[in-house]
């Protein structure tokens, strides 16, 4: 799906987010496509960080994917980090607008089990949105790759003060 | 659900007419363990929103971690009790039909023996 499409129905986006953030009891929450654009987002203040936490979160998939290619499975289902105060979930699915990923960040006021729960029921709601319908996936590999290689660039910039 | 070394105390549990599942989970972290659980019943949901509550009564009660705790919910079509022991907590499925007082009995037992199960 080209940027432009994707930008006709991520308003859509918002709805089941919220409702995820309330029913898990998540800190942060981020909507990105395999390319790290942002489709919604709940509890950054700052853009900067936005950005950063999605180009790294897309990089993270795309590592996992090559991870899981080497051995021998088609990917893995989640990925989840756990810190001593906060935990990071990272979660992806297909849907017809491409694969798309779930971000999020959480402390003792939700847990690992809560957020894999209600993530199931936050990719249900996704699929089901009457926007999904007329969504159209075209990402090409090429795309894939260049946009993420931009994002990647913007970051490092940005922390290296480029 | 695959059972393995905590069977013995799911079975101490699951035994009574009217349980619909008994599961050990981690506190924490509101995952499954162990357990098993008639057909119907969402394992995984159970265990994530139970152990959120536990870990919420917990806080508000100032239970220190560690200290053995219980917790039941009551709901029209049944209820959830909730034992827990160290980072482990034991929790069981009732039926409205099932004799709670001693499914309840049973799981704070079963509870106890947790900790001492999982390092064998």
């Amino acid at each position: 799906m080209e940027r432009l499409d994707l930008g006709e129905i991520q308003d859509a986006f918002s709805t089941p987010l919220e409702q995820f953030v309330r029913d898990s009891g998540v800190r942060l929450a981020v909507l990105i496509n395999r390319s790290g654009q942002i489709l919604a987002q709940h509890g950054f203040d700052r853009f900067y960080d936005l950005i950063g936490v999605a180009a790294l979160a897309a990089g993270i998939n795309a590592s996992s994917r090559a991870l899981a290619s080497q051995l021998g499975e088609d990917q893995f289902e989640h990925l989840h980090h756990a810190g001593q105060v906060r935990q990071l979930f990272l979660g992806h699915f297909d849907s017809a607008a491409g694969q798309l990923m779930l971000v999020t960040v959480f402390d003792d006021s939700s847990s690992i089990g809560l957020v894999r729960v209600f993530f199931e029921d936050f990719v249900r709601r996704i699929r089901q949105l009457p926007e999904m319908d007329v969504a159209r996936s075209s990402v090409s590999a090429r795309e894939f790759e260049a946009e993420l290689e931009s994002s990647l660039d913007r970051l490092f910039q940005d922390l290296i003060g480029g | 659900m695959r059972t393995g070394a905590y069977e013995e105390l799911l079975n101490q549990v699951m035994r009574f007419p009217g349980v619909r599942g008994a599961l050990v989970v981690a506190i924490r972290d509101g995952l499954v363990v162990d357990g098993r659980v008639h057909v119907g019943v969402h394992g995984e949901a159970v265990a994530a929103l139970a152990a959120s509550l536990y870990r919420r009564a917990c806080r508000a009660t100032g239970a220190k971690r560690g200290q053995g705790r219980t917790l039941e919910l009551d709901a029209a079509e049944g209820r959830i009790l909730i034992a827990g022991k160290d980072d482990l907590a034991l929790m069981a499925v009732l039926e409205r039909r099932a004799n709670a007082g001693q499914a309840r009995l049973a799981v704070r037992r079963a509870a106890q023996k947790l900790a001492k199960t999982g390092r064998k």
